[in-house]
């Protein structure tokens, strides 16, 4: 069985927003000196998901693609130390400020000449854009039905069965590969790389391509979404902190301004 | 002149509150009523007649009995395809439900046209071409998009918008046949909804939620003893349940519950934007947290600054005092 797990790598989603500068040609996030890129939280959930189907499975290669500009080798290898056997990356300045609708297709030209895979992974969505539509895009273009927000994958010869996180609850769906998953937090936490994966990792040579090597020519890219803006949103400046002669004595006033209020 | 299909989402009797919220906010951008058509998507929909005409629109379009296996996106998605293919519409307006948010990003790739996806507003300029608003990065930035093809795709995050309520216009309801294949691999099998004890977090009235911030488990023993006493569920953010901390059944936010207490009190909560699309409709936020520049002050109307490990146990004490009383 062959499964393929799409993977971006972004600016760290926990540094502060004074860590980030907007470029406004082009629209891109440009990391001030010294802020790391991480591999997207969900799609590290995308890849232990399919370690762990490899796992029950046994004869499973899993491979990695991801798209940009440049990349981190310390964060796009992650994968490889995690337990994945192949990276593909396709590299070119224009990715960067690509929408979805040319990431898609890309991804697609991509899997043409390095598949077919019996099973597609994705995070639920990239924790830069937050826009969760490039998989479920990439779903209609190889014409997969595609399955959101997995919080658990169960795979039995060409039969799949997917617990997945609805509001209010789970939803139980199956499914016959080949066919796309979307993987979220839920799914639980990833593992560690440990020394071995990392000894192994070291000596995998990511593949690359260019969109030329793809067929891809550059008036092929174009943006369908315009970005006009981008802002921090305004503060509204209305909290009242409550005083205090110390921490205890602030959680006191605290109570009694609720009580004042009527609200507790 | 626009031609916006409005989706609206029947499931079982019960009408989705999304299409009463994007016919709102087509109201805001001054869209008449013979400008929209809402399809329905559900099953049996010839049956509920008196359901339908609750939407305040003019005209309806709806498909005939077919079963949708439980709204399965996989097969709505081809209907839904077909009911564009027979309007014809320039704008398309999409509530991000469960089944909103899968639909939206394949109709946009199958057609070939731009998606604002988790779209929290419409500005219209002077040439009457819209702009959508949607969060980036965790919320912590907006971002405003044209859409440059010919037909623009609106998924809109609900209750953002109040439902509209128009009694004077009822709808014209049609019927019709979309005959294309709907057969899909994928089927529903169950949903199973979630069941938690005591107080309910999406019905309770205070709801008290601890985040990253408290470090570990213990802290929310601390957090279940002031619920005890204020009659209130308890909440988690998605760090504090990611890390297992707390069951994902407790987590509030875009991934977890959407709550709408009276009043939501948050212990080491920074409040990113995707927790807020949680707990956004609360009529009273209160806050306790050390930093200052947490994004929940922009939504508190009263905060604690400090470290919660000195502030709780005063609020605690002064509770029991107050009890008492």
């Amino acid at each position: 069985m062959k499964i393929l797990v799409c993977v971006k790598e972004v600016i760290d989603p926990e540094v502060p927003v004074s860590s980030i500068d907007i470029d406004s040609n082009g629209w891109k996030f440009v990391p001030k000196q010294g802020v790391s890129t991480v591999l997207n939280g969900f799609d590290e959930n995308a890849i232990e998901a399919a370690l762990q189907l490899k796992e029950s499975i046994g004869d499973v290669e899993i491979s990695v693609l991801s798209l940009g500009k440049d990349f981190s080798m310390d964060v796009i290898k992650k994968p490889l130390s995690m337990g994945c056997q192949n990276l593909f990356l396709v590299k070119d300045d224009i990715l960067e400020t690509s929408d979805s609708f040319v990431i898609v297709n890309v991804l697609y030209e991509t899997i043409n000449k390095i598949g077919p895979f019996d099973l597609i992974l994705c995070g639920r969505q990239a924790s830069d854009w937050d826009n969760a539509q490039v998989p479920i895009g990439l779903a209609e273009k190889l014409n997969l039905d595609c399955v959101t927000l997995a919080k658990s994958i169960e795979c039995n010869n060409n039969n799949i069965t997917i617990e997945r996180v609805i509001s209010g609850g789970i939803e139980v769906v199956k499914s016959e590969l080949p066919v796309l998953i979307t993987v979220s937090n839920e799914y639980g936490e990833p593992r560690y790389p440990n020394l071995r994966g990392i000894m192994t990792a070291g000596k995998i040579q990511p593949q690359f391509f260019s969109l030329e090597d793809l067929g891809i020519s550059a008036n092929d890219i174009n943006n369908i979404n315009e970005i006009t803006d981008i802002y921090i949103p305004e503060k509204n400046s209305n909290c009242e902190f409550i005083k205090g002669e110390d921490e205890y004595d602030i959680g006191r006033n605290l109570a009694l301004k609720l009580r004042d209020k009527n609200l507790i | 002149m626009n031609k916006v299909l409005v989706l609206a989402e029947l499931n079982g009797n019960d009408l989705d509150n999304g299409v009463f919220e994007l016919l709102s906010l087509l109201n805001n951008l001054n869209v008449s009523n013979d400008e929209i058509t809402v399809c329905v998507l559900g099953d049996n929909l010839q049956d509920k007649d008196g359901i339908l005409k609750q939407i305040p629109c003019s005209k309806i379009l709806a498909h005939s009995n077919i079963d949708t296996n439980n709204l399965n996106p996989n097969i709505l998605s081809k209907l839904a395809s077909s009911m564009i293919e027979d309007l014809q519409p320039n704008k398309i307006l999409i509530s991000k439900t469960n089944l909103g948010q899968d639909l939206a990003p394949r109709l946009a790739f199958k057609f070939g046209w731009g998606l604002v996806n988790d779209c929290l507003n419409i500005e219209k300029n002077e040439n009457n071409d819209w702009t959508g608003i949607r969060p980036i990065f965790g919320g912590n930035f907006m971002s405003k998009i044209n859409i440059k093809t010919p037909t623009e795709i609106y998924c809109v995050r609900p209750k953002v918008f109040d439902s509209l309520t128009d009694k004077t216009i009822s709808p014209e309801i049609e019927y019709k046949q979309f005959t294309n294949d709907l057969e899909t691999k994928t089927k529903v099998l169950k949903r199973i909804n979630e069941q938690s004890e005591g107080i309910k977090l999406e019905d309770a009235d205070i709801v008290i939620a601890g985040g990253r911030g408290l470090g570990g488990p213990e802290p929310f023993e601390t957090l279940d003893e002031i619920a005890g006493l204020l009659n209130a569920a308890v909440g988690a953010s998605r760090a504090v349940c990611d890390a297992g901390w707390m069951d994902h059944s407790y987590q509030i936010g875009l991934t977890g519950k959407d709550i709408s207490p009276n009043l939501y009190l948050t212990v080491a909560i920074s409040g990113a934007s995707q927790h807020m699309a949680g707990c956004g409709n609360s009529k009273h936020i209160v806050s306790i947290d050390k930093n200052v520049e947490a994004n929940i002050f922009n939504d508190a109307e009263f905060g604690a600054i400090g470290d919660w490990k000195n502030i709780l146990p005063g609020f605690l004490d002064t509770l029991k005092d107050l009890v008492k009383e």
